[in-house]
């Protein structure tokens, strides 16, 4: 799997992950009065387990960091926008840019960096 | 809340969609977005869909996600004059859609509390029967759901 690719997948991971914290938390139903199904709540975890496996197979290092990040800031990956890293708000150094081979942290709080057109 | 939400540039007056799917893109369509983060936030949205239609009946439906292409909370009004085919729990057409998408980095009590502050408009709306679908400019819209934001 190239890194590009990796990165796509762990970004979907990160989709998913939110959405289950989304439904799961008691004040959601509670304030919106919309109800989840249960079961399909089950499938999506399913889903997310999955391609979790996936990705600790192919970059170990990688996946464990998104786990840790998201622990210490409720996500790990984060968009770049104006050259800045928006979870912690650090202007990045101009070295930081975009790579095909690599996956980019930010340097300042240590987030997985994505950058969107 | 809503109050700061609502903007003009950010509301359909007369939606074309006839279907879910086509509600979706419509309402990401009013977005400044490129087409690859449009297209990041309608799958995100539909996600969602598969855990439960967000038609909460009696016309109204409030899709909503956290999503990495936004910058900021952002709330999106839809009116569909014929209506929607949401798949809501009452199997009633939407007519009246508030789309919020909040970043993954946006607090949860700010995002739930956005998301209560609408479906409270919206149950309030839904109240008086007849959801109003005839309006002339976006402010006439936005006037009409803060009128029913009673705290
Ligand atoms: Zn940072």
């Amino acid at each position: 799997m190239s890194k590009r690719e990796y990165l796509r997948k762990l970004y979907l991971l990160q989709d998913l992950d939110l959405l289950i914290q989304q439904v799961k938390d008691p004040e959601y139903e509670a304030k919106t009065g919309l109800k989840v199904d249960e079961e399909r709540i089950r499938d999506l975890e399913n889903r997310r387990n999955e391609l979790a496996r996936e990705l600790l197979k192919a970059d170990p290092v990688t996946y464990q960091k998104y786990e840790m990040l998201k622990r210490r800031y409720g996500r790990g990956i984060t968009r770049v926008v104006n050259h800045m890293c928006t979870n912690c708000f650090a202007a990045l150094p101009a070295s930081v840019i975009p790579r095909d081979d690599e996956i980019i942290t930010c340097p300042n709080c240590g987030i997985i960096l994505i950058w969107l057109e | 809340m809503l109050r700061e939400l609502l903007r003009e540039d950010r509301i359909i007056l007369d939606m074309k969609a006839k279907t879910k799917e086509e509600a979706l893109r419509e309402l990401v369509d009013v977005l400044d977005l490129s087409d690859d983060k449009k297209e990041i936030l309608f799958k995100s949205l539909m996600q969602r869909e598969v855990l439960g239609s967000t038609g909460i009946g009696k016309g109204i439906a409030i899709p909503h996600s956290r999503s990495i292409v936004v910058d900021n909370i952002t709330l999106v009004v839809g009116v569909s004059r014929e209506g929607v085919d949401f798949e809501s729990l009452d199997g009633k057409p939407v007519h009246l859609f508030f789309m919020l998408i909040a970043t993954p980095n946006d607090p949860s009590m700010k995002y739930l509390t956005a998301l209560g502050a609408i479906a409270r408009v919206s149950r309030s709306i839904a109240h008086e029967g007849e959801i109003k679908t005839d309006f002339s400019s976006p402010r006439e819209l936005i006037d009409y759901i803060l009128a029913h934001d009673h705290e």
